[in-house]
């Protein structure tokens, strides 16, 4: 009678520290699961963040001259404002992100300044070195000295890509 | 002791289930901003290689989408006076503007057309005139793949004629 209720305890001692072992797992699960949708929530927001900046960019008249393409002459003029830029369009579009335009020439990369302009291809604004996420996309770039020919000379219509990054 | 089997039994079963669910929850959340992303690629692409000039200064062949319009309704056209005919550059300059993209995203698979709508332009040897850029195999492919289309206009004294530029993506 002893031995049995001896062993009955027994089971019952093992049945519990499985239970509890269960539910130490299920809890470590349940955190990571929390962690990992927070970390899934944050990605989604700068994607989010990024992507409404890209159009955002993509259409102000600042830096554009139609829908999705960027005027060099804008933005070579801006680039001539040297450091305080950057303080001054992170007024106008939030803080924390930058952007590169690159004009697919297949040319080496150059960035323009009013030294080498027309004859550059790459502009960048508020650029770090730091931990972000980024998205690309074609656009057009209008370059306003094209073609220069026995007529006069012309604008022209080149193709390129944008990439908008926020900083994490 | 059975019941306490059936018990852990019970909540292995919850633990798979809850997995199940986290993970299903957790790449649907990644698919949404995705989709948008690549839908506006799609469209973004097509419309800056038909606004893009084509490196001739003639109108019927400055642009892309000139040089287009020109290759199905203009055969006979030169670009440049004597050059090459208009659809053989409309062909080349989307080649071209397309491969410059592969390099930058080695990742996608494209498919470039432009048809008539409603009607068959034909070449002076009675061909069907198309333009077919890239793997033809997307357009039948059963995976997920983002369009976008654009329509390129020529208004002539017999009516409004339409050819649509279409550009799908996917990924490898």
């Amino acid at each position: 009678m002893y031995k049995k209720s001896q062993a009955q305890i027994m089971e019952y001692i093992v049945m519990i520290f499985f239970v509890m072992v269960i539910i130490v797992v299920i809890i470590i699960f349940l955190s990571g699961w929390h962690f990992a949708q927070l970390k899934a929530e944050e990605t989604k927001d700068a994607s989010s963040r990024v992507l409404f900046l890209t159009k955002h960019l993509s259409h102000s008249p600042l830096l554009v001259k139609d829908d999705y393409m960027f005027d060099d002459g804008k933005l070579t003029a801006l680039k001539s404002l040297g450091p305080e830029l950057c303080g001054e369009l992170e007024k106008i579009f939030g803080y924390d992100w930058y952007i590169e335009i690159t004009v697919l020439d297949g040319k080496p990369k150059t960035e323009c300044t009013w030294s080498n302009y027309p004859d550059c291809n790459y502009w960048e604004f508020c650029t770090k070195n730091e931990k972000n996420v980024t998205y690309d996309l074609p656009v057009n770039v209008y370059r306003r000295i094209g073609y220069t020919l026995s007529t006069g000379v012309f604008s022209r219509v080149d193709i390129g890509f944008i990439r908008v990054g926020v900083y994490a | 002791m059975r019941k306490a089997q059936i018990n852990i039994i019970l909540v292995v079963l919850l633990i798979i289930i809850f997995g199940g669910l986290a993970l299903f929850l957790l790449s649907f959340a990644r698919t949404i901003s995705q989709d948008e992303y690549m839908h506006m690629y799609a469209h973004n692409l097509l419309l800056s290689i038909l606004r893009t000039d084509t490196g001739y200064t003639d109108i019927q062949c400055k642009l892309v989408s000139d040089v287009t319009r020109c290759g199905f309704f203009q055969t006979e056209y030169r670009c440049g006076k004597s050059g090459p005919n208009c659809l053989t550059i409309a062909n080349e300059s989307i080649n071209e503007y397309i491969s410059r993209f592969r390099d930058i995203r080695k990742n996608f698979r494209y498919l470039f057309t432009v048809e008539p709508v409603g009607f068959v332009a034909r070449s002076s040897t009675g061909e069907p005139l198309k333009i077919s850029i890239g793997d033809s195999t997307l357009k039948t492919a059963k995976i997920s793949k983002w369009a976008a289309s654009e329509e390129i206009r020529k208004i002539t004294a017999t009516g409004e004629y339409r050819l649509r530029a279409q550009l799908i993506i996917a990924l490898k």
